[in-house]
């Protein structure tokens, strides 16, 4: 976990008094995975990918309404209307009340791969915390194509399959 | 806090500014419970005692604790009759006298310090009560600390034991806490003899005092006690330690300051009266321990919010808790805790934490899904160090091998090293000890080793080891 400066030498030859230098690294305690099979290495817990499709980004709750096949019931209530939609699917996920956002890797399993899934996790998210009873942020949500939720080791194994 | 209703009695005793804790001293003068007053020199502690006696028309003695001899307490001793040993009464001796003030109580002697303890205790001297005496009172400077720059050199800090026994610890107002007429006033003080209506007037508040606190103490007495379990709890938590005595000492204080208040001004707020009578009743500042303002203000509110609530809230038990790890357990097993509530708990919780400690408390937050019912401010902040500790952080820092940083580095190596990475559990707690090196909270390679075993330590509390 860590090893000897390359440049310590010259440093050396140029300054006799300088004290040595070393480089510290870590990468986690192993290469190991550490907790579930569907896991990535070294990650405690099961990452979930939530991918919204290219062509939702910066559109209408009208139209995303549409493309989920919603009727629109009154074209000025659009947004509470898809409100309603994400936070009825955010209940319906078998996700903890709340998850920690991590990096996304392309390795990471898409579970859920619907579009209003994909909302309601986005929906609900900021960089660090997906929590299921915050009020849906479309604007948000809109900004951002995918996100990863981790779900820890003792509520892994409520998570569906992931799909082939 | 000023008294709105009649005037001080104290003004009319030629005593300046003394509004504010009128209550208090009222209090103490109804209830006969030992009083100290603490306050730089020339602040009227001593003439506010001997003024206070004399309007009562007591019969007191007054000894400057620095200069005392045992001797000149009880007079000299003389085998009696029937081989007891009686005591040669002089006119200065504690015997006879209904008050006894202590001036320079800190500066006093150790083993006459000893001597005086039975007597502000129990009214006894060499194991014989001091019939008729009815008030003990003390003065000091503020003592000198370490933490103290403001005290005075000579006046030590009172014994714990000693410090405990004053239901009332009074520190008097500043010459810059007065006004302008107030300050006026005692620059062209001079000596006046007490008027009789000035007297009456005092003689009159206590025995309205004294009158009113049976129905005050039986209106609040259930809520007052309930304040005062969780206001000391609360202290606790904020590193003021008060002893079982003073808990009883500030329910009777908080009730006989409601009684006073009410016979000075009978608009004024039981909560605001509740807080007087805690500022001048903790022990702390005849120790020269500092007792921080906004912690005392801090607690009082939530203790006096949490007075109401019924016995079987879990948030009573909760705030009770002096471990905040047991504070964080009982809070996400208690489900049914208001969002709000429950944020407030743990952000407190994990406040108080410390380094390795405070990472368990928020696994635990995860894991148990509890990390949904936060808000999402608190949530926000436990994620970005749970991120940490579930996904390994990875760094690379470039540091001389001479550095502090460096040994601890070390240290840290040498921890997890013991860790087997084949378990999952030690892998977070390997990413929590790396995380907090990089966040530079490890200042020291004793400071890894803290945290390696808090973490585990806590682990286990909060039943995941």
């Amino acid at each position: 976990m860590s090893s000897s400066d390359p440049g310590e030498r010259s440093d050396l030859l140029h300054n006799m008094s300088a004290p040595p230098k070393s480089v510290v690294k870590y990468s986690g305690l192993s290469n190991l995975a550490t907790s579930s099979s569907q896991g990535s290495a070294g990650v405690f817990g099961t990452p979930v990918r939530f991918v919204l499709p290219a062509d939702m980004l910066g559109k209408t709750p009208a139209y995303i309404l549409r493309y989920l096949g919603v009727s629109l019931l009154h074209a000025k209530e659009a947004a509470q209307q898809l409100d309603l939609l994400i936070n009825a699917r955010a209940d319906e996920l078998t996700l903890p009340e709340g998850c920690a956002v991590i990096p996304t890797a392309s390795s990471h399993p898409v579970i859920w791969p619907d579009t209003l899934s994909a909302l309601a996790i986005l929906a609900k998210c900021s960089d660090s915390i997906w929590l299921r009873c915050k009020q849906p942020a479309l604007n948000a949500a809109l900004k951002r194509r995918q996100v990863t939720l981790l779900v820890p080791p003792l509520f892994a194994n409520h998570l569906p399959k992931v799909p082939s | 806090m000023m008294i709105h209703g009649g005037p001080c009695p104290f003004k009319r005793l030629g005593l300046q500014g003394l509004q504010g804790i009128a209550p208090v001293l009222v209090a103490a003068l109804a209830t006969e419970e030992p009083l100290l007053l603490i306050g730089p020199h020339g602040t009227a502690k001593s003439l506010l005692l001997t003024q206070v006696a004399t309007a009562l028309g007591l019969e007191f003695r007054h000894y400057n604790a620095s200069l005392l001899n045992f001797d000149d307490l009880v007079g000299f001793p003389m085998p009696g009759k029937d081989g007891r040993l009686d005591y040669v009464k002089t006119p200065a001796a504690i015997w006879g006298a209904g008050a006894v003030i202590f001036d320079e109580i800190s500066r006093c002697r150790p083993d006459i310090q000893n001597k005086l303890f039975p007597i502000i205790h129990e009214r006894k001297v060499q194991g014989l009560a001091l019939a008729g005496l009815r008030y003990r009172w003390a003065a000091m400077n503020p003592p000198s600390t370490d933490d103290n720059d403001n005290g005075y050199l000579g006046s030590e800090p009172l014994d714990t034991a000693l410090a405990d026994r004053f239901a009332f610890v009074v520190e008097m107002p500043a010459w810059t806490a007065l006004n302008e007429d107030e300050q006026l006033a005692i620059i062209q003080a001079n000596d006046c003899p007490i008027t009789t209506e000035a007297a009456h007037y005092l003689a009159e508040l206590v025995a309205r005092t004294r009158t009113t606190l049976p129905s005050i103490s039986q209106s609040l007495a259930s809520g007052v006690a309930s304040y005062v379990r969780t206001l000391v709890a609360l202290l606790a938590q904020a590193g003021i330690a008060l002893s079982p005595r003073r808990a009883g000492m500030l329910y009777r204080s908080v009730l006989a300051v409601n009684a006073a208040a009410l016979a000075l001004n009978p608009g004024m707020d039981a909560a605001e009266a509740a807080l007087l009578a805690v500022k001048n009743a903790l022990p702390q500042r005849a120790q020269g321990i500092a007792v921080p303002e906004v912690k005392l203000l801090a607690a009082h509110r939530e203790a006096w919010r949490f007075a109401n609530i019924a016995p079987g809230d879990p948030l009573k038990a909760i705030l009770c808790a002096a471990d905040p790890v047991e504070r964080l357990r009982l809070a996400v097993a208690a489900s049914e805790l208001p969002k709000a509530a429950f944020s407030q708990v743990v952000a407190d919780a994990l406040a108080q934490l410390q380094t390795g400690s405070r990472e368990a408390a928020i696994v635990h937050l995860f894991e148990t899904g509890a990390v949904g019912r936060l808000n999402a401010a608190v949530a926000g902040q436990a994620a970005e160090l749970y991120r940490d500790m579930a996904t390994p952080p990875q760094f690379s820092e470039t540091m001389h091998a001479s550095n502090n940083r460096f040994k601890t580095w070390g240290k840290v190596k040498d921890l997890l090293s013991q860790l087997d990475p084949a378990q999952p559990r030690a892998n977070l707690r390997a990413n929590a000890l790396a995380a907090a090196f990089l966040r530079k909270e490890l200042a020291s390679p004793n400071d890894a080793d803290l945290a390696f075993a808090a973490f585990a330590s806590t682990d286990a509390q909060l039943g995941f080891a």
